[in-house]
């Protein structure tokens, strides 16, 4: 069936920023539905609030709006471009959620818009939990026993007739927002009071509990025709009870018998009819009852979901692209796959590799946070790996996460503790698991507690049982004091078991208390090298055109005995019997496996990528990796990147030429380095992740391109960083370094408070606080940290009523371009990461912007920076303090990009191959006549219990951006965008700390006088009154009935600002954040925050809030003419 | 060249021609084993051909009869004969080495062109007769397929057996060789390794 004519320009709605359950896999997908849709000639227009994607690329889509994901936006830009269809499927819960309002308000009929991908009535019939159950009974199929209530009234008739344990799943969330497990009546009524706030239409399933059951995904698709295909089958390591996205998967799966993965399939197959998705992807999950094979459906997504890209990275089969070239009409079998370039996608792909995704986990950023998984996502990101076994798969896996594990390493608890921790499911379950093998548990009982399936269990046996006979070797090494000829009693045959079971050099080394090092060289001198294989969607059935591979030591087959007759080649003779490791002559035990990589001649070089999303390093270095990749080819580079994070556009196949999905450990990108053999490797985009990596590669003789490891070296090293202030005659805030509680008094003291206080051996601001006195220093000393000369804690002064300031900047080692100066809007002390800020700044002064600049130039040509830079700076009064240096891209670069439209990671990418910037096309630096203001996004409605109070530790898993002619439209959009909508309304609360209070008069004047009226605690109130502004007093939740948090709940306040400091007055006050942050009531935790948001409010009021394209923007953006560069 | 004769070298003044059908040292694709041999193929392709044939006449003749019959049999016959010599025949190689020009043309079957490797003779550094062995290595996993063929009901010929091959090869001087004959060790193959080397006069 042709494509469809009838429509010619298609709105396509994103996903809005990334936060827990909707990830950068919507990029991903975005992505490949814009170049599918514009590759059969449609007219693409794209909505999205989230600048740091590759889809809000001004040359993704013909038309590019980053403005606030809210039906009112949307119908204004409908109302602008007059789309013929709307594709919601692309874009997460959100864009499905946006859609159906849009539909149900009845403006996609007003503006004569058709919902393609999936009709409102699937959509209904998929998400709608009663309609679902109904469509499902219709075609004879099993789900969960269940009623749907919509008051809290109904809590009784519900729980009577389902019972305890029962799980509560809202409808129409994301990620399974308020779903959870009630045991007991009292927790069945705190959440369901909960999960009902929660559905935007306060629907809420009660379900009967299947925890333990065997859970399964399939990924499906159908065309207009009803062909059907199956993607993928997705199997969850964790049984029912953890949210998909916070369980261990396993593809495809690995415990089904035939039999039941063909019910499966057939069952999925009736459901894609029945609910009526008839162009694109859903996903489908089911519950298997181990004991009778008892098969329930749980639910199913209408549209590309996590799983989808997860199944597209596994399978190699785009189910994005597919899934919109599908929605305009294209039939299965009329799409080519890429990969074969024979095979049509009606073809199901055909996997001969296992691949493990494991999710990664952000506890330590939120301490009070529950732990215990649920049926509410928790994980922030997430690794995948492959190899040609479970054992194999998994262990990469773990290495993937970058968090200093390397393999099933032993957990310090007895036996009763494990047990706990095998029966309560939390992140790390599946290292308790392997200990508890490890210290002789059974498999059955293990499974017992945990229902993970024994099929796995046994594979982290073999895992286990193998660490123990490597340990017996260690043993011997230790008894004979032998050290040093510890690789030489590791048998090459048990060293290549161990690669197959995917071990880790590292691993390997730390069960025989020797060096990585040593047990590289081992496996090299016997040749136990990894082989490269081919994703290709086909099993090896065709021949694959795209080089996506990924490493593996399996074992061949067969093994090929080469011998050769004649003198000169006796030498070389390869044969069986020679197993036994010799000194003399170590090639000889040597199985082959084919390696598909086949490296091409041309010049090349890798990208090392940024690993899994984790809070301080998301999407946004993706953004630049994918760039690198960009001007590469340009340059007419082979480019090859290295990744392991399955929801990236960076590891889409058609992205780089050359991909390997691959953990970012020393091991895994050395295997590739060799055999590649590339120019030289770029690791300035990818976050922390590949810089940690620079000194090692280049130790190996791998070069580095771009700033050298020995400058960056010289930006992080303390001492060498502050001779280097020094010398440019710059400011530092001063600072100190203890060992000991007693140092640290006579350090601060030295400084004068308040100070900035962390460990110095930990990353992102963890454990980091600011100290006003003495006695909270001890008491930080006393419990955050143990000082020692290994690890010092350092002091710095803290600057406050600072104004921080983000430079971007990219020197090509001559020239030096400024690509953006963002001013804060929150105060120095909140991390960069948590604090909203604009581009250009909004209230420093010319002169200080001009100082501002000339530092930069100074500190990029000092440290001899090739590439991107970013510098931190705190302004206080005249004076400018540089606080850090980071010479690679920072997370503030896309949204740069955005604002001024150009493209920074990429003119970077180009400048360290040695192009000169002048070259690359950047001259001078960018006038802006518009505004960006960036905002962050908090998962603090995730974990509740945590304090929503922003500090120097960095919380916010994603960003979004406002765009307008001016800050304060620009800064009501960015909180628009973020879910903190400006009131227009309603009364306005303050309770903030005596510091904060002078600031109060001028701000509250202008509330009152454009008509919001105030209510304050009475200390606040009190102030204020001092101050000639009166003001409606309202009691502390400590101060008796009605208080302030009756008051939020009630409906009766509108904004809430609060700041606080010190322990007591935190914990006093929280639940005023906490009902705010439950109740949608729009806050801000800082002054600073304050006074933004209410001149946004009165901006707001006043003017009218107005869209424009970023093509648009970008158009009006002129050059500045002064030319900034120093020759 | 039959059977027993499984190459053949002609000698004209400086050229020697060596040609065999037998230079693949791989292990044999398990799946297809014995089953798509040339008569079977050329059967395959001869009744494809037919079919189109009948449906030709039938629309030509709005009707089928009894001549029918005889023209497709007749068809099939040629297409067969025709096909089994001509598309499906036996794929050999060529490998000509002439010390006139001095030069080594290797030709080889690509589908149904030839694709020539045109070295020059002195890039021979020697001949080498040897052998390539195939040896089962990975048991489990060799009786894991067994296992899932036998439970589909299938079984799957040749998976874990051994095979070795006699191979004849050119060491090339940048290291690599080509293989130019290679025979299944099943009973003791001839290996003309002397009468090439004398030609090259390397020993």
């Amino acid at each position: 069936m042709p494509k469809r004519t009838d429509i010619k320009s298609i709105m396509l709605i994103g996903p809005g920023p990334i936060i827990i359950g909707q990830a950068c896999e919507f990029d991903y997908s975005g992505t490949q539905a814009c170049k599918a849709l514009r590759e059969e000639g449609y007219k693409v227009i794209l909505v999205n609030s989230n600048p740091a994607t590759i889809m809000t690329d001004p040359e993704m889509a013909d038309v590019t709006y980053i403005e606030p994901l809210t039906a009112g936006i949307l119908e204004m830009i409908i109302e602008k471009e007059r789309p013929d269809a709307v594709l919601p499927t692309m874009g997460g819960q959100t864009a499905l959620n946006l859609a159906v309002e849009l539909s149900e308000k009845g403006v996609l009929d007003k503006y004569n818009v058709e919902m393609i991908g999936a009709r409102l009535q699937a959509i209904k019939k998929a998400e709608d939990r009663q309609l679902f159950k109904e469509a499902m009974t219709k075609i004879g199929l099993e789900t969960p026993k269940s009623i749907l209530i919509s008051s809290f009234d109904e809590k009784d008739k519900a729980i009577e007739h389902i019972k305890f344990p029962a799980i509560l799943r809202p409808s129409f969330t994301l990620g399974g927002t308020g779903g959870s497990i009630a045991y007991n009546i009292e927790e069945y009524n705190a959440n369901l009071r909960k999960a009902l706030e929660l559905s935007p239409v306060h629907q809420v399933l009660i379900e009967e509990s299947v925890i333990g059951w065997k859970e399964y995904e399939l990924e499906v698709m159908r065309d207009c025709m009803d062909n059907v295909v199956i993607i993928c089958s997705i199997e969850n390591f964790d049984p029912m009870g953890i949210h998909t996205g916070d369980s261990i998967t396993v593809a495809p799966a690995q415990t089904l018998s035939d039999k039941e993965y063909q019910r499966m399939r057939d069952a999925s197959i009736a459901i894609i009819r029945e609910i009526g998705v008839d162009t694109g992807g859903s996903n489908i999950q089911f519950a298997l009852n181990p004991d009778d094979g008892r098969m329930t459906v749980i639910e199913m997504n209408p549209r590309v979901s996590r799983s989808s890209a997860l199944a597209s990275k596994a399978t190699g089969f785009p189910i994005a692209k597919i899934a919109a070239k599908l929605a305009v009409g294209l039939t299965l079998d009329e799409i080519p796959n890429d990969i074969t370039r024979e095979t049509p996608a009606s073809f199901e792909p055909v996997i001969d590799y296992v691949v493990v995704k494991f999710p990664r986990f952000a506890f330590e950023k939120f301490p009070e946070a529950d732990t215990v998984l649920t049926t509410q996502m928790k994980s922030v990101g997430e690794s995948m790996s492959i190899g040609r076994t479970f054992k194999e798969a998994v262990q990469k896996a773990i290495r993937s996460l970058e968090i200093e594990s390397y393999g099933f390493e032993p957990v310090k608890a007895d036996s009763e503790e494990i047990k706990a921790k095998l029966k309560t499911p939390g992140w790390e379950r599946i290292w308790y698991i392997a200990h508890s093998l490890r210290i002789g548990m059974g498999i059955e009982e293990i499974h017992s507690l945990t229902h993970t399936d024994p099929w796995f269990l046994y594979n982290l046996k073999q895992i286990i049982d193998m660490e123990l006979e490597i340990m017996a070797i260690a043993a011997g090494i230790k008894k004979n004091k032998s050290l040093s000829l510890a690789p030489y009693l590791m048998p090459p045959d048990l060293l290549r078991k161990a690669k197959e079971y995917g071990f880790s050099d590292r691993r390997i080394a730390g069960l025989l208390d020797i060096d990585e090092k040593t047990i590289r060289q081992l496996r090299k001198n016997t040749g136990i090298n990894p082989v490269y294989k081919m994703v290709d969607t086909c099993a090896a059935e065709f021949k694959a055109y795209t080089p996506y591979m990924y490493s593996t030591y399996e074992k061949p087959f067969y093994r090929i005995e080469d011998k050769k007759i004649g003198k000169s080649e006796d030498k070389n003779a390869k044969t069986s019997k020679a197993h036994n490791f010799s000194t003399s002559n170590p090639l000889n035990f040597k199985p082959q496996t084919e390696c598909e990589a086949r490296p091409t001649d041309r010049k090349k070089v890798v990208i090392l990528g940024s690993g899994p999303n984790r809070i301080g390093q998301g999407i946004e270095f993706d953004y630049c990796c994918v760039h690198a990749v960009f001007a590469l080819k340009e340059l007419g580079y082979e480019t090859i990147m290295v990744n392991c994070n399955p929801e990236t556009v960076s590891t889409d196949y058609d992205t780089a030429d050359r991909l390997y999905f691959e953990p970012l450990t020393l091991e895994d990108v050395l295997g590739i380095m060799e055999k590649e053999k590339p120019e030289g490797v770029i690791v300035q985009f990818g976050g922390q992740t590949p810089l940690k990596l620079a000194v090692p590669l280049e130790q190996e003789g791998i070069r580095i391109l771009g700033t050298s490891p020995d400058s960056i070296d010289m930006a992080e090293d303390r001492k060498r960083f502050k001779a280097l202030l020094h010398k440019l005659d710059l400011r530092q805030p001063e600072s100190g370094t203890a060992m000991s509680v007693n140092e640290a008094i006579q350090a601060a003291k030295g400084i004068t408070y308040p100070v900035m206080v962390r460990p110095s051996y930990v990353l992102g601001g963890r454990a980091m606080e600011i100290v006003y006195d003495e006695k909270s220093l001890k008491e930080y000393m006393r419990k955050a940290v143990k000082a020692s000369p290994e690890h010092p804690v350092l002091i710095d002064k803290y600057l406050e009523d600072a104004i921080e300031v983000d430079v971007d900047a990219v020197s090509d080692g001559a020239d030096v371009i400024i690509c953006g100066i963002m001013e804060h809007i929150e105060e120095a002390g909140i991390h960069s990461g948590d604090s909203a800020c604009s581009l250009p700044p909004h209230s420093l002064p010319a002169e200080i912007i001009n100082r501002i600049r000339e530092h930069t130039k100074a500190l990029a040509k000092e440290i001899n920076v090739i590439g991107l830079m970013n510098i931190q700076f705190a302004v206080k009064g005249h004076d400018i303090y540089i606080l850090e240096v980071n010479p690679r891209a920072s997370r503030t670069i896309p949204f740069v990009s955005k604002a001024t439209g150009v493209p920074f990671a990429k003119m970077a990418a180009k400048v360290m191959l040695g192009i000169s910037l002048e070259e690359a096309g950047l001259t001078s630096e960018i006038e802006l006549e518009h505004m960006a203001v960036k905002e962050s996004v908090f998962p603090f409605d995730r974990f509740m219990g945590v304090d929503p109070l922003l500090g120097p530790e960095m919380k916010s898993t994603g960003e979004v951006m406002g765009i307008d002619k001016d800050f304060g439209r620009a800064y009501s959009k960015a909180q628009a965008a973020s879910g903190n909508t400006m009131p227009l309304a309603g009364k306005i609360f303050i309770s903030v700390k005596d510091k904060d209070k002078q600031a109060l008069p001028p701000m509250v004047s202008k509330l009152i006088s454009i008509g919001y009226p105030v209510i304050a605690t009475r200390g606040t109130a009190a102030y204020l009154r001092k101050n000639g502004i009166e003001v409606e007093a309202v009691n502390k939740v400590l101060e008796g009935r009605p208080h302030i948090v009756d008051y939020i709940k009630n409906g009766e306040i509108s904004f809430v600002i609060n700041t606080v400091t010190g322990a007591k007055a935190q914990r006093d006050s929280f639940s005023i954040r906490e009902s705010a942050l439950r109740h949608r009531v729009t806050y801000t935790t800082t002054i600073a925050g304050a006074r933004a948001a209410i001149n946004a409010m009165e901006l707001v009021l006043k003017k009218q809030i107005s869209i424009r394209s970023l093509q648009e923007y970008h158009q009006k953006s002129k050059i500045i003419k002064t030319v900034n560069r120093e020759k | 060249m039959n059977d027993k004769e499984r190459y053949q070298i002609t000698t004209e003044g400086d050229r020697l021609v060596f040609t065999t059908v037998f230079f693949r040292a791989e292990k044999e694709s398990m799946l297809y084993k014995g089953i798509y041999t040339r008569e079977f193929s050329s059967m395959l392709f001869a009744s494809m051909v037919c079919a189109l044939v009948y449906m030709a006449i039938d629309r030509v003749n709005y009707g089928t009869g009894f001549l029918h019959i005889p023209v497709i049999i007749i068809v099939f016959v040629i297409v067969f004969l025709g096909s089994r010599k001509f598309l499906f025949c036996e794929k050999n190689i060529e490998v000509i080495f002439n010390k006139a020009d001095n030069t080594v043309s290797i030709i080889r079957p690509v589908f149904i062109f030839r694709r020539t490797e045109k070295m020059p003779l002195d890039s021979i550094s020697s001949v080498v007769a040897g052998s390539k062995k195939f040896v089962p290595e990975n048991i489990d996993g060799i009786r894991f397929v067994e296992k899932i063929s036998a439970q589909h009901g299938s079984f799957v010929p040749g998976l874990g057996d051994e095979e070795e091959y006699v191979t004849l090869s050119l060491k090339l001087s940048d290291g690599t060789e080509r293989i130019i004959y290679a025979v299944r060790t099943d009973d003791e193959p001839d290996i003309p390794l002397k009468q090439i080397q004398r030609f090259l006069g390397i020993t």
